[in-house]
């Protein structure tokens, strides 16, 4: 009895909470309408069968619940009830499919006058290439796989010479204009989903996928990958910007090309040298830090990863307005380095310099420390030597209590909190689960602990 | 070792083991090994459900605690998912019920296979402790998702590369070996061991779908197996099955030419079969419980059977609607939408017939009906969420978001383990001579039924927004709105609550072992032959020295001009029903 | 997935065959009282061979499911085929020998030659073991000629599929010596069923080794 009521109000619930439900599909930007409109179709064919056999049932349990006088009907089968029902149910069944069929038939046929661009993924950033003027892509090989090479480019092939590389984790595209997408993950499997765009597909190491669609509407979307790739999967986020055809041909022409990548030139450690002078202020003469002047040791530090701090710095996008006081001091000092190739040369002088030891000054538990570092080691190394695809510096030879004072400011806001600065969002979000004082202590006690011996054959191996 | 033999008529002796070891320890008992099974399966569920009240901690307070770092949530949805999948309802689906009910059912004195049989046990045994081992092991235990993808399983960015996903893939393997031997004896002890006048069209339909579930799974299992092996040697061997040339922490791996995809296609050949193999013994006990509650015969009793044959062989040939985001040749789409959406058209009728036999029933709402009832509403609410992921187009947006957690944790979380709770109060009289308790059983069954929707419901819909499933934080986007953390918060609400009420279910089981009623032989005034043993509970040989003879089919219930309303399978036909036919 | 489709296309065959004899569409609620007088009454040995076949199924399935996964490999430009060493062809000699001696073994048996089916039961055994020691040779001078387990897939593939055909066959052995151990403790009968399924268990693996060599060797 009580059952049968309970079975209505649910029923009621559930159509309640599918009419209010403040939870549903996000506004669609893209052509991709006929999906929405499967999904309506399906909506009503299920929601029907769901309340009326639903109801059914609860009625068939108030009007046959037992009564002791009472028998029940014995009925083994009824042929022409069940083919009835067998019937109605293809019917619903083609209803649904029918149309589901025809939409796929049109999202697996790319039109021939759309626009291709590649997005390449691997754990946990995305990146992108567009086929440039020739307007084909050059072939790519993972044997070519470097740090100066991450998309893998066969440097002899013509074709890839114009290719657009967007090494960034936000991407420009047309709106009303029909794009195909190719997809390449240079590890595990991904997933590039916009939830507006409703189409995804699989990135698969090894082999080439692809789906196509038109946007409708300009504005920036998420990026979210949805496969699992290990532990930053939900930190794999990235940024399409659809806008007026204008707008994406400046965006597009501001990025750099691959021959304009190589013909960039070498760093020159030598006139680093000469420009690292006015940092040994404070970082001292060898890069070993000075902790009475909150500047930490820097000596053989990646040269990619000090680069690009120091183009953060002086972006404004590390040591902004909103960020501390040592970090605004350190924006102030990288704004003196003149250009691009200055940054590169003063970075590959730091990295050339041999790691410091330094002291520890905290104290923390080395060995919960190790449970926690886990998490981090699948980025900086278990040995803490860091690892250039996942954009994560070496922890080895660097200050515990700066690692300590940075991972405060991850979690308090005053470092990585800018929309540019993609690895900064990740330490943001895995900082986070560091609660408390204790857990920082004991993670950096346990990075004091590690002996990274593979840099220098790792950095050697890279062709440095 | 005693054991009688199976179908030997009359005049033997049945020596019962006489020590503890050999009675409860090294059985060759089917309804000890069956307990057995159950035992392990629930206290090894028990951890499942354990991490699943962490994951769901951490998704509605993200970041409160520093036990649940990303790493653990990522090995916890993992482990959860393949406990509960194979170790928990595969085990107890068909090692413990199957097990059970089987020789019992049919009139059986054992399996055919007694010897075997304890051993599938004490193999299931190992593979859980092999299993358990990973949380021990340094790195834990793999964080690959249940899927166990490659090349991400067992490559460096994923928790437990190391040692847990080969403890994993191990474990996977010795457990396949254990349902093989377990298989062989029900699929023979079903055909072989039937007593007199038990016709395959007699059966129960918890047997037809214990039986058509088992050859299910000795025929998928094996794909596991495979892609167990595979895997292994990929990760051990150096080998390029499934791993291409792909970086690990910056280099390359050394693979080259392997094929990811093709690991899928091995692990949903086994995948989607293992949805319908703890769904069909599911089907067809919820069958037997809907019968015996609603005192009237199944309806359509033959269209039952046929469905879960139609099920059976169609549900190898839909495997990869799991892939239709995978990268596979998109032509694939057109002919596994279809064969998914014609799957649906037997599981409907099943549904339809389930309902139409409460109608014109007389329907008993015992603990055992409510769980019953309960399934069928999950079910027909899974069952249609299935609809939308079948369809390749609507399954685009939806594939891996929480709409796909919800869908198939209705369908094969919520769904067969109401069956399983329905089925422990309905046998357990059987099992132990005493009733489970009633009042502690109601709630029971309210918390967990309600429960359990005010969890997935809404997920649904946090899928229909776009929010990626397998997230150990959401972050910040545009698109997910506040209130979709507060929706969160709610349902861990919710998950707490069921989870906590799982132990008044534990509660219910010590104390009614103890305390509860005298259940007397028939409590439930069943016709199948379980409940016409000599003894409650049934001894050993189930039968004392004759074993019963046949002379109906399962469900005699309210039989016209009977005066009472059931009419157990071993009473011999009235004087007008021997006139009628001896027509089969 | 050519062969998985095959293996389970002939599978249904067999299941459909097989309910057309259940007589599935009869009306069970009908001719209440019928007994079936004319039921086989259960046998062990019917049993036991019903779950030998039972258990071929799932090997078939197994080895299906690897030859489907060799062929979609194959295909991939990176597969070098291997040279078969010689000492193969010897081996599938032997593993024929010792099925044919467990042959001759059951039907020496059936004619209560009890001492003599020993004999040739424990020839059969000798045979089934120096097959085992074949190929392991084959996999040493694989291994010494350069043809390594990670080297290639096609490499791959033949210790794999060999290694688990031997482990195939060293259960088969292991059987066949609980057997022999047995021999003289147990009844004819009882001795008749264990090698009769050791018997066709060794047609099955040598049917199975033919196919492998045929699918290693089409390469």
């Amino acid at each position: 009895m009580g059952i049968a009521i309970v079975l209505v109000l649910l029923v009621i619930g559930t159509v309640l909470f599918h009419l209010f439900s403040p939870w549903w599909l996000t506004p669609i930007a893209s052509n991709w309408t006929t999906i929405d409109t499967t999904i309506d179709i399906t909506v009503w064919v299920t929601g029907i069968v769901f309340i009326l056999v639903n109801l059914f049932m609860a009625y068939a349990i108030f009007r046959y619940r037992y009564r002791d006088n009472a028998r029940s009907e014995y009925e083994p089968e009824n042929r022409r009830l069940e083919i009835w029902l067998t019937a109605l149910t293809t019917v619903g069944i083609v209803a649904m499919l029918a149309p589901g069929l025809i939409v796929w038939a049109k999202i697996i046929t790319v039109p021939d006058d759309a626009m291709t661009v590649e997005v390449v993924g691997h754990q946990w950033q995305w990146t992108y290439r567009f086929p440039g003027q020739d307007n084909q892509f050059g072939t790519t090989d993972p044997t070519h796989f470097s740090p100066d090479n991450p998309f893998g480019m066969n440097p002899d092939d013509p074709a890839g010479q114009d290719d657009i590389l967007v090494i960034s984790n936000q991407v420009h595209l047309p709106v009303d204009k029909s794009i195909k997408v190719i997809l390449r993950s240079k590890d595990v499997l991904h997933n590039f989903a916009v939830p507006q765009f409703r189409v995804k597909m699989d990135m698969v190491p090894g082999m080439v996928t692809y789906f196509w669609f038109t946007p409708t509407r300009t504005g920036a979307f998420d990026v979210m990958c949805q496969e699992l790739c290990g532990m930053g999967h939900h930190l794999m986020r990235g940024k399409v910007v659809i806008e007026e055809e204008n707008g994406f041909q400046s965006w597009l022409d501001s990025q750099s090309t691959y021959r304009q990548i190589r013909a960039q030139q070498v760093a020159d450690i030598n006139t680093g040298k000469q420009l690292y002078a006015v940092c040994t202020a404070c970082h001292g003469p060898s890069g070993e830090g000075n902790q009475n002047l909150n500047a930490p040791a820097i000596a053989g530090l990646d040269a990619e990863y000090v680069a690009r701090q120091l183009d953060y710095f002086r972006r404004g996008i590390r040591g902004g307005p909103e960020s501390g006081s040592q970090s605004q001091q350190m924006a102030a000092m990288a704004g003196t380095l003149a250009d691009d190739q200055a940054v590169r040369n003063v970075a590959a002088y730091i990295a050339s310099l041999s790691p410091a030891s330094p002291d520890r000054t905290l104290a923390g538990n080395p060995e919960k420390g190790e449970a926690i570092y886990r998490n981090c080691a699948v980025c900086h190394g278990t040995q803490g030597q860091g690892i250039w695809t996942t954009g994560a510096p070496r922890l080895t030879g660097v200050d515990d209590w700066y690692l300590a004072g940075q991972l405060q400011q991850f979690r308090s806001g005053l470092r990585g909190r800018h929309p540019e600065d993609a690895y900064g969002a990740q330490m943001v979000a895995m900082a986070a689960f560091l609660n408390g004082e204790g857990a920082i202590q004991d993670v950096v006690a346990y990075i004091g602990t590690l002996q990274d011996s593979g840099s220098e054959t790792k950095q050697l191996a890279r062709g440095k | 070792m005693d054991h009688v033999a199976i179908a030997d008529e009359r005049g033997l002796e049945l020596h019962e083991p006489a020590s503890f070891i050999t009675r409860y320890i090294w059985s060759q008992d089917h309804k000890v090994i069956a307990v057995q099974y159950g035992i392990t399966a629930i206290l090894v569920g028990l951890v499942a459900l354990a991490l699943s009240a962490m994951m769901r901690l951490q998704l509605a307070f993200p970041n409160s605690f520093s036990f649940i770092a990303p790493g653990d949530y990522y090995q916890f949805i993992t482990m959860h998912g393949m406990i509960m999948i194979v170790y928990l309802l595969t085990a107890l689906l068909l090692g413990g019920f199957g097990n059970y009910l089987i020789p019992l059912m049919i009139g059986a004195r054992d399996m055919v296979f007694p010897y075997l049989n304890m051993l599938s046990y004490w193999v299931y045994l190992l593979s859980v402790i092999v299993l358990m081992a990973s949380f021990f092991v340094s790195g834990g235990p793999t964080g690959a998702g249940w899927t166990l993808y490659p090349p991400q399983a067992i490559s460096h960015g994923t928790p437990g590369a190391d040692g847990g996903i080969i403890l994993m893939l191990v474990s996977l393997a010795i457990f396949i070996v254990a349902f093989t031997m377990g298989g062989l004896n029900y699929v023979t002890t079903i055909l072989q061991a039937r007593t007199r006048g038990m016709t395959l069209m007699r059966l129960p339909l918890s047997v037809w779908g214990i039986f058509i579930a088992t050859v299910l799974g000795l025929l998928a299992f094996p794909a596991l197996f495979v892609s167990a092996v595979m895997m292994l040697l990929d990760h051990i061997a150096g080998t390029s099955f499934f791993m291409p040339a792909l970086l690990s922490e910056g280099e390359l791996t050394g693979h080259s030419g392997g094929s990811p995809i093709l690991f899928q296609h091995l692990f949903w050949f086994f995948g989607h079969p293992e949805v319908y193999i703890v769904a069909l013994p599911a089907f067809g006990i919820v069958s037997d419980l809907i019968s015996t509650h609603a005192r009237r015969n199944i309806f359509g009793y033959r269209m039952m059977v046929w469905a879960i044959l139609a099920i059976g062989v169609l549900s190898f040939v839909v495997w990869a609607h799991h892939m239709y985001v995978s990268g596979m040749h998109p032509y694939f789409g057109f002919f596994f939408a279809t064969t998914t959406l014609i799957i649906a058209v037997p599981t409907a009728i099943k549904v339809y017939n389930w309902v139409l036999t409460l109608w014109r029933g007389n329907i008993r709402l015992t603990v055992p009906m409510l769980f019953a009832i309960g399934f069928i509403f999950s079910f027909i609410n899974g069952g249609l969420t299935g609809l939308y992921l079948g369809n390749v187009v609507v399954d685009l947006p939806l594939s891996d978001t929480y709409f796909v957690v919800g869908h198939f944790h209705m369908v094969m979380g919520v769904s067969p383990i109401l069956v399983i709770f329905g089925a422990i109060y309905h046998w357990f009289p059987k099992i132990t001579g005493r009733m489970l308790n009633d009042t502690l059983g109601k709630v029971h069954f309210w918390l967990t039924f309600l429960g359990t929707y005010a969890i997935y419901l809404p997920m649904h819909y946090l899928g229909f927004l776009g929010v990626p499933r397998r997230y150990y934080a959401m972050g910040d986007t545009e698109f997910i709105p506040e209130s979709a953390q507060s929706l969160n918060v709610d349902i861990t609400i919710a998950a707490l609550v069921v989870a906590v009420v799982q132990l008044v279910f534990l509660v219910n089981l010590f104390w009614s072992l103890r305390y509860g009623k005298p259940a007397g032989g028939n409590p439930w005034d069943a016709t199948t032959l379980e409940w016409q043993t000599p003894d409650t509970p049934p001894r050993h040989g189930n039968w004392g020295q004759e074993l019963p003879t046949v002379y109906r089919w399962a469900y005699d219930y309210s039989v016209p001009g009977q005066e009472k309303d059931f009419i157990p399978q071993t009473v011999p036909p009235t004087e007008e029903e021997s006139q009628e036919g001896t027509k089969p | 997935m050519n062969v998985i489709i095959l293996f389970m296309a002939v599978l249904v065959a067999i299941v459909v065959w097989w309910i057309l004899l259940q007589r599935l569409t009869v009306k069970p609620w009908l001719g209440a009282g019928a007994t079936f007088d004319d039921q086989r009454p259960y046998s062990r040995d019917i049993s036991a061979k019903l779950g030998l076949w039972v258990f071929l199924a799932v090997i078939t399935s197994l080895f299906s499911l690897f030859a489907t996964a060799y062929y979609m490999r194959m295909h991939v430009a990176d597969w070098r085929p291997l040279p078969e060493p010689g000492i193969l062809w010897t081996n599938t000699f032997l593993l024929l020998a010792s099925g044919i001696a467990l042959q001759i073994s059951q039907m020496t048996l059936r004619r209560q030659k009890t001492a003599l089916a020993r004999y040739l039961s424990i020839t059969a055994w000798c045979l089934a073991i120096a097959f085992l020691v074949g190929q392991w040779a084959a996999w040493q001078q694989l291994s010494a000629a350069g043809y390594l387990i990670w080297n290639n897939p096609a490499n791959a593939f033949f210790f794999l599929l060999t290694g688990l055909h031997g482990i195939h066959i060293a259960g088969g052995i292991w059987v066949l010596s609980l057997a022999l151990w047995r021999y003289q403790r147990r009844s004819d009968s009882e001795n008749l069923l264990a090698i009769q399924l050791c018997s066709q268990y060794w047609h099955y693996l040598f049917a199975l080794w033919i196919l492998l060599f045929w699918l290693l060797s089409s390469t």
